[in-house]
């Protein structure tokens, strides 16, 4: 697979998602004091849960602006239409080397498994705060990978330290 | 042949094995003083393993350095997975997206669903059939219906944003 030349600072990226977890941990919190109710479909007719959606969606927009740094070919990762008619319209569809392809085709499979595991968990009782939890958990996890740079690949492990770092590796 | 190279990668991955045992642990019953001690080493081997200084970290250089992240289609998985997750977990619960945003816009000529003639009215000029006004008015009392609402909030973030999107 080749690789990614997005240029990107690293603080755009730990702050961006920082956010989200913030976001989301406040969303989850206020659900598991029954702050707001876990279930009710008359959506429009509560603004606690109204508020708690335009949150969520907002802190989906910053996924999108933030997916937009780590892409070459615009995973924008909140809809599979654009993945799916891009995967049509490739010509290298059926190469063995396509990294684009290769990286659609692994974005449609983990959306697939998370829209599976979460209709599951629901029917077998797991409440809305669980979800939220785990997603919480993950993007903070995604800031704490980008802060100490296990997303970097080996080769800019040297660009990323400082020349004189640099110098004491290269002779070690 | 290169035995030993495998030796190394396998001894060399036992933070990730922390990492896993620790993720097993959590639906035990574990005291979460040990639980947080795993984390805590797993994620000290971590960064000795990438050869990683808290030092560096915490320097305003190393934050604001422009590089390049070449993992960083990993992120956009787990992003994935994430809006797979909550999406579903919260059409289920809730009875509308919060990521897909082309979803909401199908309730706009619903006219059963309650406020979303406001935009019904802005876009056509005329109200829906079971217009409720007061009923709405008190709904979208932070701002428009659910669905236009995160809608807006999305754009108006990334236009804002813009300069500092594509300042790096």
């Amino acid at each position: 697979m080749r690789r990614n030349r997005q240029v990107v600072r690293r603080y755009t990226i730990v702050i961006s998602f920082v956010f989200q977890a913030v976001i989301l941990g406040l969303v989850a919190l206020l659900l598991t004091i029954h702050n707001i109710p876990s279930r009710d479909r008359s959506y429009v007719s509560n603004p606690r849960v109204m508020y708690a959606l335009a949150s969520l969606s907002t802190q989906f927009g910053m996924q999108v602006a933030t997916a937009r740094l780590l892409s070459p070919e615009e995973l924008h990762t909140v809809g599979l239409s654009v993945c799916f008619a891009d995967l049509a319209i490739d010509p290298h569809y059926c190469a063995r080397e396509n990294p684009k392809r290769n990286r659609r085709l692994l974005s449609v499979l983990m959306f697939f498994i998370g829209a599976i595991s979460g209709g599951w968990l629901t029917r077998a009782g797991m409440p809305l705060m669980g979800f939220l939890w785990i997603a919480f958990g993950l993007k903070f996890l995604i800031a704490v990978g980008t802060l100490i740079g296990i997303w970097d690949g080996k080769e800019s492990l040297n660009d990323s330290l400082p020349v004189e770092e640099t110098k004491i590796i290269d002779a070690a | 042949m290169h035995l030993h190279l495998l030796l190394y990668t396998l001894s060399s991955r036992v933070h990730y094995m922390l990492l896993l045992i620790t993720i097993v642990q959590l639906f035990t019953s574990t005291h979460p003083l040990v639980l947080m001690n795993n984390i805590v080493k797993s994620l000290l081997d971590l960064c000795l393993f990438h050869q990683i200084r808290m030092t560096r970290i915490l320097s305003l250089e190393y934050l604001l350095r422009p590089t390049t992240m070449h993992r960083g289609d990993v992120v956009l998985f787990i992003c994935y997975f994430i809006t797979g997750l909550l999406d579903s977990a919260v059409f289920l619960s809730w009875g509308i997206w919060v990521a897909m945003q082309t979803g909401p816009y199908f309730f706009i000529g619903d006219s059963d669903t309650p406020s979303l003639h406001i935009s019904l009215m802005l876009t056509c000029g005329r109200e829906s059939r079971s217009s409720r006004p007061f009923y709405s008015l008190t709904s979208s009392a932070g701002a428009f219906d659910v669905g236009v609402d995160a809608c807006m909030r999305n754009m108006l973030y990334l236009r804002f944003h813009q300069r500092w999107l594509y300042e790096t």
